[in-house]
């Protein structure tokens, strides 16, 4: 069973109403303003199911962060889900597991989450 | 303890054993409100033992501010026998010997027991467990009122339809029969109803229908009331309460309770709220502080609604200027058309574009699926080549099919263009634009050419042949008349070879020598063909001419007779030459997309072909600078025409007239120049793009001596139309390329800011509706989450108003109504408020800020518009300097003030440094978002007080940003 999910947005109220709404679905949330920050919990903490990822973030962006995670064997395989409102283009470097466009619907959202975080 | 009797007089009564057993609370008292019995009940209840109160007056076990009504009520019913609370249960509150006060219902009725004496015996119920549970559920709709009015909120687009819903929304959550929204007429300045909404039954119904035509000053009844105070009010029975006005109509219609508050925004008061009930219903603080939430939040809520209808007008008068750039599109010469996506849909397709397509339907089409033709001519595989690889692709005389239509057959073109790709705002390609423009009638007249050559070869044929005999061992020659005009000589005049050799044009000597000494050598077949050109001898005239002959030889091999043909060629020739000349200018004029080059590229082609100096004037446009380029075959001379042209260029006495082409957009037509030093002949063409003129082409005859024709005027006529043609076609490719740019630029960008809130917003709603679907209690930890979670909505609402705010500025500055509202104001004063207010920001960004300032510098300007300037400068400071101090600075000079904010951030480059303060622009990476319209806004608020902004930045020393005001703007 695990339900650790990551959020990185550099934008505080998508950040902590996306974890408000993960947290009320019963999985753990946990929230990065940027790509640099990701990898700092993801290096100190438990694994994720999965990663929603923003695309442009200062300090360290979305493209940034998944070359990074890609070249670090232990995290390379997580799945990550781009959210983004800057158009479908925006994420074709990234390569995610799923991508969704801001403005995204709280179901479908949590249909993406669920189908990497199976829940017991 | 011996309860005394009810009757001191006379033995307990059977009814008072009856009483003591009772396991309800009863009180009893005596005519004259003094207590005369408590049951064992009534004791455990309220704490006084029978002892003690018995005897004192009923007031000791009420609270004292119920006493005086208590006392007036009871004197009456001893008076008259008439009472509101006789015989119906009331609900009260009753004192405890602790001194708190717990909630009863009492049920009062009198006794005469046998003695006749009456008593007033009061059974009582604890409602102590009622209250609490209704104060519970009270509480649960507050929540769910105010949910239900962020819902609608949310969902709503205009206030008619909104308005009863939001009514309702609070009135069923409530549990109220009416709503009704009283709202201030600005005309009148009263309350009139602008909506309402009630349970439906028809008796509350008819009490809605008699409000619709009140109004209320304010101050007047309770609507006017709370508007005047802004508080909310209510009134506990409104048939009693003297300040309620509509107390008899609220009788007649079963109404009891009403509720009023003020829909507010921070600045204005837009209306009451009113609701009514039927039963009488208590109110709390605490539901007044939800109702002036709820005011709050549909006060914004219309405040909103009034920003979106401006912004639907920037939206419009947007689509407007969108529409304008289609007119451009529409309307130009040259075919435009853009492609999105990796299946290459159209996008737009301008008229030349429609017709070249044989009028069939593009947009929204592929282009495999609209033009299959296109396939065959590779444009297809162009197009994609672009979208693919990102690099242009320029065509050049590149044909095409253009299909055949009900009214012409599928014909060949020849298109000029360019194919680039569009990229997005993160440089990803999202398509491609085509710009391409018809040069078949180039390709044509090279064809004529062609055509002309041939004619030439039957003229020579037909026309007047001239004959010539020659003996080249004796030199004699026999010619006849026609061939002596050839070389213009008069039928008498004196001929011989070294005469007729000196009648052509000298650098065609050696031509026709070499041919002669070809047709001259016995190996050869003796063969004489050459067309040169003669300046008659005798008249002066140049004339071409072509000659055919043949040498004979004698048996030793030696030229003995040489004998041809002449012919008159010059018209054939001159036309021949124009012919070419125009193909050369169009290729020429096509082969660049920047104006600059293309206008210089005339100067080369006319000199020294069609004059011996040009001038190009290309005059003042909205964005373009003038521009002058001379061309002359020495450069001092050049110099010369470049200061005539100057000189007479504004002068209306000049013999050029370059003024009068200007305006009338005619040509003038100078064969002969006689006041003008230098010059001979002279033509000034006018440059015209659909029929206004952009331009002048002046063309000059000097040294060489030459003199303009009628058909030279026409030919450089020919000549100033394809230039205009092509400086057309260069230009429109900018503006384009421009347009095109900034459109999806600022589109991105707005789509991009407003998601943001709104996907947060989506979030919030989303876990509050669980939340309440769940019936989280109002109180407690889940409470208090719940709560937080509207406040940040109500922060994101915020949130997406500042951005509608910003575009709204855009727009008024935009489209000019930027109105200052003077007054005197003391900016030091101003600084140190934005100062303040933007403390808690630069804490959290870690920047430390400064101020330098003299105690007060007062000057006339536009208090809120120099507080967004302010602020706009020392919240980017913080944005983009975080970490680093802020130094700001006011000072004074004669009649100037300045104001100086510096940061040591990041610097802007020096290629940003003008840019930033155009619209949309902005030098940070994207991450650090907003619309870029912040510097734009200061510069044009700056602009319309007179003053100046400046910036001054070292890329890694920070940026320093100085504005200068007048102190006293003009207005």
């Amino acid at each position: 069973m695990n339900t650790f999910v990551l959020v990185v947005d550099d934008d505080e109220g998508i950040r902590e109403s996306l974890c408000d709404l993960l947290e009320d679905e019963g999985h753990h949330a946990v929230g990065a303003a940027n790509g640099k920050e990701a990898l700092d919990i993801l290096r100190a903490n438990d694994r994720p199911c999965i990663i929603l990822l923003d695309v442009m973030m200062p300090v360290m962006d979305g493209p940034a962060f998944r070359a990074e995670q890609l070249k670090d064997p232990a995290l390379s395989d997580i799945p990550v889900a781009v959210i983004t409102a800057a158009g479908a283009n925006a994420a074709t470097s990234i390569q995610p597991e799923a991508l969704l466009l801001k403005p995204v619907s709280a179901e479908s959202l949590l249909d993406v989450v669920d189908r990497f975080c199976p829940r017991i | 303890v011996k309860r005394p009797a009810l009757t001191s007089a006379a033995p307990p009564l059977a009814f008072e054993q009856v009483l003591d057993a009772l396991s309800d609370p009863v009180v009893a008292s005596d005519e004259s409100g003094k207590v005369l019995y408590l049951n064992a009940a009534a004791e455990g209840l309220l704490g006084w033992s029978a002892a003690e109160v018995i005897g004192k007056p009923l007031t000791t076990i009420m609270p004292a501010r119920l006493r005086p009504a208590h006392e007036e009520g009871f004197r009456r019913f001893m008076a008259t026998g008439r009472s509101t609370i006789v015989g119906r249960p009331v609900r009260v509150s009753a004192l405890q010997r602790d001194g708190s006060e717990i909630d009863v219902e009492l049920t009062l009725s009198e006794l005469r027991p046998e003695t006749g004496r009456l008593l007033m015996v009061a059974v009582i119920r604890d409602l102590r467990d009622r209250v609490e549970l209704e104060r519970k559920v009270t509480a649960q709709r507050k929540i769910l009122a105010q949910y239900a009015t962020v819902a609608v909120i949310a969902d709503a687009t205009d206030a008619t339809t909104a308005m009863p819903q939001l009514l309702k929304a609070a009135a069923t959550a409530l549990d109220w029969e009416i709503g009704i929204y009283w709202e201030k007429d600005s005309a009148s300045n009263q309350l009139r109803m602008s909506a309402a909404w009630s349970s439906g039954s028809p008796l509350v119904d008819g009490f809605v229908t008699a409000c619709r035509s009140l109004t209320f000053a304010p101050g007047e009844g309770l609507p006017g009331m709370v508007f005047q105070s802004g508080q909310a009010d209510w009134s506990r029975n409104v048939r009693t309460d003297p300040r309620y006005l509509r107390g008899r109509l609220a009788l007649a219609h079963g109404l009891c309770s009403a509720l009023a508050f003020p829909v507010y925004t921070r600045d204005r008061t837009w209306g009451v709220l009113e609701y009514l009930s039927k039963t009488e219903e208590a109110v709390d603080d605490e539901l007044r502080q939800t109702m002036t939430v709820l005011g709050f939040q549909i006060g914004q809520f219309l405040a909103r609604l009034e920003h979106e209808v401006d912004i639907r007008r920037a939206l419009a008068r947007a689509e407007a200027e969108r529409r304008n750039l289609e007119t451009l599109f529409e309307n130009a010469p040259a075919a435009i058309a853009i492609v999105r996506g990796p299946e290459l849909r159209y996008e737009l397709s301008n008229a030349v574009n429609q017709e070249l397509a044989g009028g069939r339907q593009l947009v929204g089409k592929t282009v495999r699926e609209a033009l299959p033709e296109l396939e065959a001519d590779g444009v297809t595989a162009v197009v994609r080549s672009v979208y693919d690889t990102g690099k242009p692709f320029v065509a050049r005389e590149y044909a095409v099919t253009a299909p055949a239509t009900d009214h012409r057959p599928a014909r060949r073109m020849f298109m000029n263009g360019i194919c680039q790709p569009l990229r997005g705002p993160n440089g990803a390609i999202e398509g491609a634009m085509i710009f391409a423009y018809d040069v078949t009638d180039m390709v044509a007249s090279r064809q004529r050419v062609e055509e002309a050559e041939e004619r030439l070869r039957l003229a020579l044929e037909s026309a007047e042949l001239g004959t010539w005999d020659y003996d080249p061992q004796s030199g004699a020659i026999q010619c006849d008349a026609s061939f002596r005009r050839l070389f213009g000589l008069r039928p008498d005049g004196e001929m011989n070879t070294k005469r007729l050799m000196s009648a052509i044009r000298m650098e065609d000597r050696p031509g026709v020598e070499e041919a002669a000494r070809r047709s001259f050598d016995p190996h050869g077949g003796g063969g004489y063909v050459a067309q040169y050109r003669t300046v008659g001898i005798d008249d002066g005239v140049e004339r071409w001419i072509s000659v055919h002959g043949r040498t004979f030889f004698d048996e030793q091999g030696k030229p003995h007779r040489f004998v041809g043909t002449g012919v008159d060629i010059t018209r054939e020739k001159v036309a021949l030459e124009r012919e070419r000349f125009l193909a050369e200018a169009t290729a020429v004029l096509a082969s660049s997309f920047d104006y600059g080059t293309t206008v210089a590229s005339v100067g080369k082609l006319a000199v020294p072909t069609l004059a011996d100096g040009c001038a190009v004037e290309l005059l003042p446009e909205a964005d373009e600078p003038p521009l002058l380029i001379v061309e002359h075959a020495s450069s001092p001379q050049a110099e010369r025409l470049r200061e005539v042209w100057r000189r007479s260029s504004p002068d209306p006495t000049s013999p050029l007239k370059i003024d009068h082409v200007v305006s009338t957009g005619q040509p003038t037509f100078i064969p002969d120049v006689s006041e003008q030093p230098g010059i001979r002949s002279a033509m000034i063409l006018p440059i015209k793009v659909r029929d206004r003129t952009i331009g002048l082409l002046g063309l000059f005859q000097a040294e060489s001596g030459r003199r303009y024709s009628a058909s030279d005027l026409t030919f450089a006529a020919e000549l100033a139309r394809r230039t205009g043609a092509a400086i057309e076609n260069a230009r429109l490719y900018d503006q384009a390329k421009r347009a095109v740019g900034i459109r999806d630029q600022f589109l991105s960008i707005a789509s991009h800011e407003l998601r943001t809130p709104l996907t947060a917003l989506t979030f919030l709603l989303s876990t509050v509706s669980k939340m309440v679907a769940r019936g989280t209690p109002a109180t407690g930890p889940d409470g208090d989450k719940l709560a937080e979670r509207i406040s940040r909505m109500r922060d994101q609402i915020g949130r997406l108003n500042t951005l509608v705010d910003d575009l709204l500025n855009v727009s008024r500055i935009a489209t000019g109504r930027l109105s200052l509202n003077l007054e005197p104001m003391d900016l030091v004063e101003l600084v140190k408020d934005v100062l303040n207010r933007l403390n808690d920001v630069a804490e959290h960004a870690n920047s430390r800020m400064t101020l330098r300032a003299p105690e007060s510098l007062k000057g006339r300007w536009d208090h809120d518009r120099i507080d967004q300037v302010v602020t706009n400068l020392v919240g980017n400071a913080i944005k983009h300097a975080a970490g680093t101090p802020i130094d700001v600075e006011v000072g004074c000079d004669d009649n100037i003030a300045r104001l100086v904010v510096r940061d040591q951030g990041p610097g802007i480059r020096e290629s940003d440094q003008k840019r930033i303060f155009e619209r949309f622009e902005r030098a940070a990476p994207p991450a650090l978002a907003g619309f870029g319209l912040g510097l734009w806004l200061v510069k044009s608020i700056v602009d319309a007080h007179n003053g100046r902004v400046e910036v001054a930045s070292t890329p890694g020393n920070g940026a320093r940003f100085v504005i200068e005001l007048p102190i006293d703007t003009p207005t």
